[in-house]
């Protein structure tokens, strides 16, 4: 079944057939249809979810814990600073092991003060213990809403989930959207797996306590293993979510013209849109170009990334987000990461793009593959900015 | 470290660091990560139990009859308290360093 939807009204839909038990948010843009839609869903009885109006994206958190560690799911949304100000609570969440569903429509942070859309919200957020799935379009983000909890409830894993997706360029782009009907939906996502609940009172739990240096390192290294069984866990409820839809999302990745690709451009969310296009043009022309996809962040796919960049010559890391001091953005740090792990040495270089949502087309991407293996290519190099 | 082998390895605790088991927390060694503990001395003790109430950690050991035995020191944090209110002279508890090997 169509529907014509943007990226937050098919996060919405996809929340109301998942019919969650708690949804506390505070709302903030790009993101603020999700809670303003399902708000509405909760006023017309659509829905049996306790509907939250916190104070604060901390308290929404918060709220959300308690939801989760209680034994129900819990969702929120958010984006740049609301997503900043649960910062601290985010490692909760995830040290406590809940898995919660968190809807974040990626918008810049302040200071200059911008509404517009680019990752420096979750990326800020990459070492907190959240998997970390971005979506490229309303499509991906009302699909992959409805694995997140399959995902995180798994008993091997046990972790909270972010679903990202770009502010306006996904948030806002009303589209075709396919989207199961609400009993298929609902089965396939079923009921909440719980874990220890806070709400069991005959098997008492304790959640969050004080530990000394003699515990807490075991602790982490539990989460961290939860972490890497996401991988084959995001694999089998793709591979089941492509059965029931058609979608098949059992890779971490996505690739176009990858298998003899020369130059590859390796990118994040909705401005895979234009490398496609840019792709399909030189190919056209008989260039050797390719696109890897990167869906799932965290935990990042390693070896499916330097499998499929293993035949490449050049590559381009597109990071939409400021590298801040280091070698690279988040991306190229963590494709470069892959790639020297397994024995891998190519040229790889870095573009940031889209800062602000700053526009970035097939012309752009075109400019990518022309500049990668020029002489005044640069470890880092910035996509569409005024000298 | 050899009273670190008796706790369990990471994949035997449960997930998320959960406590299972209510009322457990005197299981809890809290002082085992401090260099210093509050060595207690026999001789001077007048045996006034002062010390007992102001410890946090329930670290003051103390017989069915309410003679002080000792001080556990896997329990003490070498916070002082007790010194503190100890009323002898010269102190009947004071603070040492641990040995290497029992940190």
């Amino acid at each position: 079944m169509q529907k014509i939807l943007n990226g937050n009204e098919a996060v919405a839909l996809a929340l109301k057939q998942i019919n969650p038990d708690v949804f506390a948010a505070y709302p903030i843009t790009p993101s603020t249809h999700i809670p303003e839609v399902f708000s509405s869903y909760v006023a017309n009885g659509l829905v049996d979810t306790e509907f939250v109006p916190v104070e604060s994206e901390h308290s929404a958190m918060s709220a959300c814990i308690g939801a989760a560690a209680s034994g129900v799911r819990a969702v929120t949304a958010t984006a740049s600073q609301g997503l900043a100000y649960m910062h601290e609570v985010l490692w909760n969440a995830s040290g406590m092991r809940l898995p919660i569903l968190l809807a974040n429509a990626n918008r810049a942070l302040s200071a200059p003060l911008s509404i517009h859309g680019d990752h420096s919200d979750s990326m800020s957020q990459r070492d907190t213990g959240w998997i970390q799935l971005y979506a490229d379009s309303p499509q991906e983000a009302y699909d992959l809403t409805l694995q997140a909890y399959l995902i995180g409830e798994n008993a091997k894993v046990r972790l909270p989930v972010m679903v990202c997706f770009d502010g306006f360029e996904t948030s806002h782009l009303s589209t075709n959207v396919e989207v199961l009907e609400d009993k298929v939906a609902k089965d396939f996502v079923g009921e909440v797996k719980t874990l220890n609940p806070l709400l069991d009172l005959e098997n008492p739990a304790t959640y969050g306590s004080y530990t000394n240096p003699d515990w807490f390192f075991e602790i982490r290294r539990s989460q961290h293993e939860g972490m890497q069984n996401a991988e084959a866990v995001i694999a089998k409820v793709g591979k089941d979510f492509g059965k029931l839809s058609g979608r098949d999302y059992s890779e971490p990745i996505e690739t176009l013209e990858i298998e003899d690709a020369e130059s590859v451009i390796v990118i994040i969310g909705a401005s895979s849109g234009s490398v496609r296009e840019a792709v399909e043009k030189l190919r056209s022309e008989g260039k050797k170009v390719g696109m890897l996809r990167v869906r799932s962040f965290r935990p990042f796919p390693a070896d499916a990334v330097e499998n499929a960049l293993k035949k490449a010559k050049k590559v381009a890391v597109c990071d939409k987000t400021m590298p801040a001091g280091g070698v690279g953005g988040p991306l190229f740090e963590e494709t470069s990461s892959a790639l020297i792990a397994n024995n891998l040495h190519l040229e790889v270089k870095n573009f940031i793009y889209g800062i602000g949502q700053r526009q970035f087309s097939p012309t752009h991407a075109e400019e990518i593959f022309a500049k990668l293996g020029e002489k005044d290519c640069e470890r880092i190099n910035f996509v569409n900015l005024r000298e | 470290m050899s009273k670190e082998k008796k706790l369990p390895g990471w994949k035997d605790i449960p997930i998320g660091g959960v406590i299972l088991n209510p009322g457990s927390s005197r299981e809890y060694n809290t002082g085992n990560w401090v260099r210093e503990t509050c060595k207690w001395n026999k001789e001077s003790c007048i045996n006034c139990n002062l010390c007992w109430p102001v410890c946090p950690e329930g670290a003051i050991l103390v017989d069915k009859e309410g003679n002080m035995i000792g001080v556990d020191e896997a329990k003490c944090t070498a916070c002082g308290l007790c010194i503190t209110a100890c009323p002898t002279n010269p102190k009947s508890l004071k603070l040492e360093s641990k040995k290497l090997e029992e940190i």
